[in-house]
């Protein structure tokens, strides 16, 4: 009688087991479907999609350059804004030019928002890795705490790309978190590509990577220089493309910026305009 | 831009605190209280004393410790770089994980540590909305299509023109709108085409156009004709604006109003409901003139030697040669846009400057005391800016 006692108690503990994993498992996905809808319903709730100064001034003119470059026929279009990395644009252009209302563009843009959800839950679980109902509980918490600042909030009705660029930032730390260092930096370096000024951010990726290892010092620094060397590939990449084309108008690849750094590659490379 | 820049190091180590006030300005544009950073301080010491009391008993997973690190640099090299909210998004996002986390390292019951993470989690909710973040950006609404409406032009016009911009807004949302093969430019970012610039040489080869050259601008209807076309006084103010790159506006019958529905929503939401409707753009075709460079004295203005009294002074508010002089009536103003900042010079003798959050300008001196020095500006008290968001005036 005990034996078949024990049994049952060792088959029940391994059935609550897989269930345990599968919640655990289905927690990103849950999160996730919930995010999109609750995002989706912003601009639903609020009557409409805001249009910003920025979204009057460059967002919508950058997304229809990102369908074909215009700085054979423009200048200045859209002022010193357009020469922005544009594509991040083109889903609300495309969206606003489709006809699309404003009340029911939230559906993709939110869907697109949504995609940092995941990022946060496995975040979340490398900082609360238990597989308890209360564990759970509490990175759903962290998770909800995370999206609960107002600038992010406040991009959820705006065509402001300030959120969409900053995730693939979240899946490189996330990444990072597991160790895989390739993958990490490569999206360090998209991240940098759809915004400038995230490349100054990004120099916390290689202290992340440093301190995350358990090699041996020098494997440490070579894991580094390879993770840097994946920055440099995810943003040339992604970049590479407007890099070029602002290079062969403008002489510059990031132009307006760092124009006087520029000045001798075009002196040595002969490019005039 | 400096505008969320700390101008001190007292602003520097206070900011997680500032980030707590319900004022607009203080690392984003718009209202945006945030609690987390202060939160993530205290879970912090109290993570480190609760390990002092108990010897070690707490264990910190060694991805938080990591997270926090790296959530310090990136708040410093913030600081340093922008401190604008919306480019540190990602570090806004990991701070409230963190806070849930540390709370889960707390030597407390399960059911206090989660009863903790739900009131931490609920004053940053209510904060949040206290500010409603919702449509805090929208300066008008895309309703239904077009998401942007604007009246087609019904004056036949050459498809392959050029159409200039200068309002500080370029609206090159309706570019879309207009055929394919139209060039725009917002003329008035751009350097003279006198200049010897890159930029002016672009300049000069849109306005150059075989097709011709248009203007297409928002209407004020208080300075518009009966046909709402633009009026006298307007056409001589799009004229200053313009007379550097060559062109003039001449008649104002070649216009066009393009009533826009769009442009509605925009002044509804500025000025109340009671704002009437009827809002437009004009498009008008623009003439060509010789192109003349401007004089030294007429580029910099007749109180050049005051303006760069302040600054010497001032030179984080007032850089020097990143500001052109406008002329105002009764005055002369330069306005830095990397500081968010106007400085007047009047002809009455008084010199003002004003911080772009602040409601009123500050009276700096007469022209005299300034350039005499009996007026020293003090660059740590700017009305409007310097401090913490509840020392900072109006």
């Amino acid at each position: 009688m005990l034996d078949i006692a024990q049994a049952g108690d060792a088959d029940m503990s391994h059935v609550t087991g897989a269930l345990r994993q599968a919640r655990v498992q289905l927690e990103p996905w849950i999160l996730t479907l919930i995010a999109w809808i609750l995002f989706a319903a912003v601009p639903w709730l609020e009557g409409g999609y805001g249009l910003s100064w920025d979204a009057l001034n460059h967002h919508i003119y950058l997304g229809w350059t990102a369908e074909a470059q215009r700085f054979d026929k423009d200048f200045l279009g859209a002022a010193y804004q357009s020469f922005q990395f544009p594509y991040l644009y083109w889903p609300v252009y495309k969206l606003a030019t489709s006809g699309w209302p404003g009340e029911t563009v939230g559906i993709v843009l939110g869907g697109l928002h949504a995609l940092v959800v995941p990022a946060l839950w496995k975040i979340a679980n490398a900082c609360i890795p238990g597989r308890a109902v209360h564990d759970t509980m509490m990175r759903t918490i962290a998770v909800v705490m995370a999206l609960m600042s107002g600038v992010v909030l406040s991009l959820l009705d705006s065509s402001a790309n300030d959120l969409m660029a900053a995730i693939p930032f979240v899946w490189a730390l996330a990444y990072s978190l597991d160790k895989r260092l390739q993958l990490a930096g490569f999206l360090g370096g998209i991240s940098i590509a759809f915004k400038l000024s995230n490349g100054p951010l990004a120099c916390v990726l290689p202290v992340l990577w440093l301190m995350n290892s358990e090699r041996p010092h020098w494997s440490r620094l070579r894991d580094m220089v390879v993770g840097c060397l994946w920055i440099v590939m995810g943003f040339a990449v992604v970049y590479g493309y407007w890099g070029l084309v602002l290079w062969r108008y403008f002489g510059n690849p990031v132009y307006p910026f760092y124009d006087e750094v520029f000045a001798p590659l075009r002196s040595l490379t002969g490019w005039s305009r | 831009m400096i505008r969320f820049v700390p101008d001190t190091l007292r602003e520097a180590l206070l900011r997680p605190l500032a980030m707590t006030a319900p004022d607009g300005g203080v690392y984003v544009e718009i209202m945006a209280p945030d609690f987390r950073f202060v939160f993530l301080f205290l879970l912090v010491v109290a993570v480190l004393l609760g390990r002092l009391r108990r010897k070690q008993t707490i264990k910190i997973p060694g991805s938080i410790s990591q997270l926090l690190v790296v959530t310090a640099l990136a708040f410093v090299i913030w600081l340093v770089i922008t401190g604008n909210g919306r480019y540190f998004i990602q570090f806004l996002l990991i701070s409230g994980v963190l806070c849930v986390g540390l709370i889960n390292c707390l030597p407390l019951s399960k059911f206090f540590r989660a009863s903790l993470a739900v009131l931490l989690t609920s004053i940053q909710i209510a904060a949040v909305m206290s500010a409603d973040p919702f449509n805090a950006w929208a300066l008008a609404t895309w309703r239904d299509a077009p998401y942007f409406d604007l009246q087609k032009p019904q004056k036949p016009r050459d498809e392959a023109q050029t159409i200039v911009t200068i309002s500080t807004i370029t609206y090159s949302l309706l570019a879309p709108q207009f055929p394919a093969n139209i060039r725009w430019s917002n003329i008035t970012s751009s350097p003279p085409p006198t200049q010897d610039r890159l930029e002016s040489r672009y300049a000069k080869e849109i306005l150059a156009n075989p097709h011709g050259v248009s203007l297409f601008v928002p209407a004020i209807k208080q300075l518009a004709t009966s046909e709402h076309l633009p009026g006298a006084g307007i056409r001589q103010a799009i004229n200053n604006m313009i007379e550097d790159y060559g062109l003039v506006l001449q008649r104002a019958d070649a216009c066009e109003f393009l009533l826009s529905k769009g442009l509605d929503s925009l002044s509804l939401r500025q000025r109340g409901a009671e704002s009437s409707a009827q809002q437009g753009f004009w498009l008008c075709p623009l003439e060509r003139v010789e192109l003349k460079s401007k004089d030294v004295t007429k580029r910099k203005g007749k109180f050049a030697a005051v303006f760069e009294a302040v600054e010497i002074q001032c030179p984080r508010f007032f850089k020097p040669d990143t500001a052109n002089t406008l002329q105002i009536q009764g005055g002369e103003l330069r306005q830095y846009g990397g500081s968010d900042m106007k400085l007047y010079v009047l002809e009455d003798g008084d010199v003002w400057y004003k911080y772009f959050r602040a409601i009123n300008p500050v009276r700096l001196g007469s022209r005299e005391e300034i350039l005499t020095g009996r007026a020293p500006v003090d660059c740590s008290k700017i009305l409007g800016r310097s401090g913490l968001p509840w020392e900072r005036g109006l």
